[in-house]
């Protein structure tokens, strides 16, 4: 796949087809591989392709609206890449999708405090082994076989859901006193890209800065909801966490309900509109209270 | 050189709990701890460095009721920060000259400050992502802890000051630790940053900042973590009933960190943010304080979502010729 990826780039490059590629190249500290950006046939060979490529390269495409860009792209990056589009974030002809049908990524914090060194499948994120996506769903030229998509499976919201409304309060307490308020969660995930997010706004102050527990709680589920019927499940939020809070057990609650409720999913199509951007209806109305 | 064996220093330091309040490694983070047992070291470092007890990330300054009576918070607890590396160590050392300031001294950091007493340990073994010795000291150093622990297995050896000593009860040994020094000092990779500030000033306005923030996403993260950031943000929290005004951490790498009234935004670029960062710890630091604002810890290193490195920054800016 890599030796694929960097032929299409060194293409798409002499031909100046693109201004530059971004994709993937081995990183500084064990088992990381790191977004690059490509902007010279020559460097291609730092393009690689393995089961660290973790980060979401979509959340980068914004900064180049309007220049010709080529981007290696996952099943759950070109998610990505088609809710920017239907979201009038990006336009589809600036972008060459290089398609990575992927078998998934592997949790590398896991495996370094377990001294692996060799990925299995012990250490796919919970959201690659469910994986209904992981051949991208639109791309200019796909470098590899088609991977056959997973069975979903949300255990690990339905745990969250079967608790009592204390006991999950006191849950989500617990995980969201670890947040620094770094936003990494934030600027790693693609679809998180308000110009002024609801928690730097301070006229008025919907959040206080600094790290009250009622803040912290605020900020995690505020942008959880936030990303309802947007987020594409990618788990770069989660990836990028330096203290690593399961932020995607609430992305995936979004994720399901949504597909309960309304039979929608972010980010598969160019034809449909944002769910809750449209109005149909038809649409169920027993969850309003 | 002064040993004790490590039951009865931490039998000894519980007991000091109360009359000083301890900030001791606690799994991610630091924490004020009840009892020794809540000790963790999870790793060499943890991920939230000991900065947190200087400068708190959240920290009431004054408050007031509806009377606007002001009453200004209390800053006179003693406290011991246990377990600081020397990185950490010299790390407070780099905040001083900006809060003890002569014109503007910062009394909540001078007094957190002088009512802290400080018990390092040396690392025996460094850390791959260690640059700790670029800077001129290394991971023995004991700096300005008021105590540095050696850890020998069962017991500490420890160097500092005679009271401190005296106090764990700590008694005399023919042993030395410069065996384990030499050894951890050697895995110990540098950068080399002879003339990079100079370097840096050189090369402000090309392309380098621009090529290097590529990948930055400019979340907080390495700000947060790195032991010698201190920017913070000053906010009132009115309430009807009275207020507080409070000082939180904030992030040069924050795209509202120097959004203006007006609407204008000096460094809305991410690279105008990048080039803050590293120049302030690379080139104004030197040039106003004469040190360097990197310890070499690597905490940035290791958690930074996309594996900027700074380290290999340097190197590239070093080598810069564009």
């Amino acid at each position: 796949m890599t030796e694929k990826i960097r032929e299409i780039a060194r293409r798409l490059l002499e031909n100046g087809e693109v201004e530059l590629v971004i994709g993937f190249e081995k990183g500084t500290i064990p088992l990381k591989s790191r977004p690059v950006f490509i902007e010279k046939p020559e460097e291609v060979e730092k393009l690689i392709w393995d089961g660290f490529c973790e980060n979401n390269l979509a959340t980068y495409l914004r900064r180049y609206r309007g220049r010709k860009v080529g981007i290696v792209a996952k099943g759950c990056d070109s998610r990505a890449i088609v809710n920017l589009i239907v979201e009038g974030q990006l336009n589809r002809e600036d972008v060459y999708i290089i398609g990575v049908p992927c078998t998934g990524m592997y949790d590398r914090r896991k495996m370094i405090r377990d001294g692996k060194e060799e990925p299995s499948e012990d250490y796919l994120f919970l959201n690659c082994k469910t994986c209904p996506y992981p051949t991208p769903v639109l791309y200019d030229e796909l470098a590899g076989e088609e991977v056959s998509p997973r069975d979903r499976d949300y255990s690990d919201v339905e745990t969250i859901e079967k608790m009592s409304s204390d006991e999950r309060w006191e849950w989500f307490q617990r995980e969201f006193s670890r947040c620094i308020r770094c936003y990494a969660c934030r600027e790693a995930c693609p679809m998180c890209f308000c110009e002024f997010c609801f928690v730097d706004e301070n006229r008025p102050e919907w959040v206080e800065g600094g790290i009250h527990p009622s803040d912290l709680g605020f900020w995690n589920l505020g942008r959880a909801f936030h990303l309802a019927g947007r987020c594409v499940e990618c788990g770069a939020c989660e990836r990028a966490c330096p203290m690593e809070l399961p932020l995607m057990v609430l992305n995936r609650k979004m994720v399901k309900d949504v597909k309960e409720i309304f039979d929608y999913e972010a980010g598969v199509s160019l034809d449909e509109k944002p769910v809750l951007g449209t109005f149909n209806p038809e649409d169920r109305e027993d969850f309003i209270l | 050189m002064k040993r004790i064996e490590k039951n009865k220093f931490y039998e000894k330091l519980n007991g000091m709990i109360g009359e000083y309040r301890v900030f001791a490694p606690s799994g991610d983070r630091y924490r004020y701890i009840e009892d020794v047992s809540e000790i963790k070291f999870d790793g060499l470092l943890t991920k939230m460095s000991p900065k947190a007890h200087f400068l708190p990330q959240e920290e009431e300054l004054f408050r007031w009721d509806e009377k606007e009576n002001i009453k200004v918070k209390d800053v006179n607890d003693r406290y011991i920060v246990f377990g600081m590396r020397p990185c950490e160590v010299r790390a407070v050392t780099l905040l001083d000259p900006t809060f003890d300031t002569e014109k503007f001294p910062d009394p909540y950091y001078i007094n957190r400050r002088k009512n802290t007493i400080i018990i390092s340990i040396a690392c025996n073994e460094p850390l791959e992502t260690c640059f700790c010795t670029s800077f001129g000291y290394g991971p023995f150093t004991k700096g300005d802890a008021d105590l540095m622990l050696v850890d020998m297995g069962d017991y500490f050896l420890g160097e500092g000051d005679e009271d401190i000593l005296n106090l764990f009860g700590f008694t005399d040994s023919e042993e030395d630790y410069r065996e384990l020094k030499e050894k951890a000092e050697s895995r110990i990779g540098r950068i080399e940053i002879e003339g990079i500030p100079e370097k840096l000033e050189q090369i402000r306005e090309t392309d380098f900042f621009k090529k290097i923030t590529q990948r930055c996403i400019t979340c907080g993260t390495c700000t947060f973590l790195c032991p010698t950031c201190y920017c913070f943000d000053i906010q009132d929290r009115n309430r009807l009933n009275g207020g507080k005004r409070v000082r939180v951490w904030d992030s040069c790498m924050f795209k509202i960190y120097t959004h203006e009234t007006s609407g204008h935004n000096p460094r809305y670029e991410e690279h105008r943010r990048m080039r803050q960062r590293v120049m302030h710890k690379f080139a104004y630091y030197p040039s106003l304080y004469n040190q360097y604002g990197c310890v070499g810890c690597g905490r940035c290193v290791t958690y930074c979502p996309v594996n900027f490195d700074i380290r290999e920054v340097i190197r590239e800016a070093g080598g810069y010729n564009g």
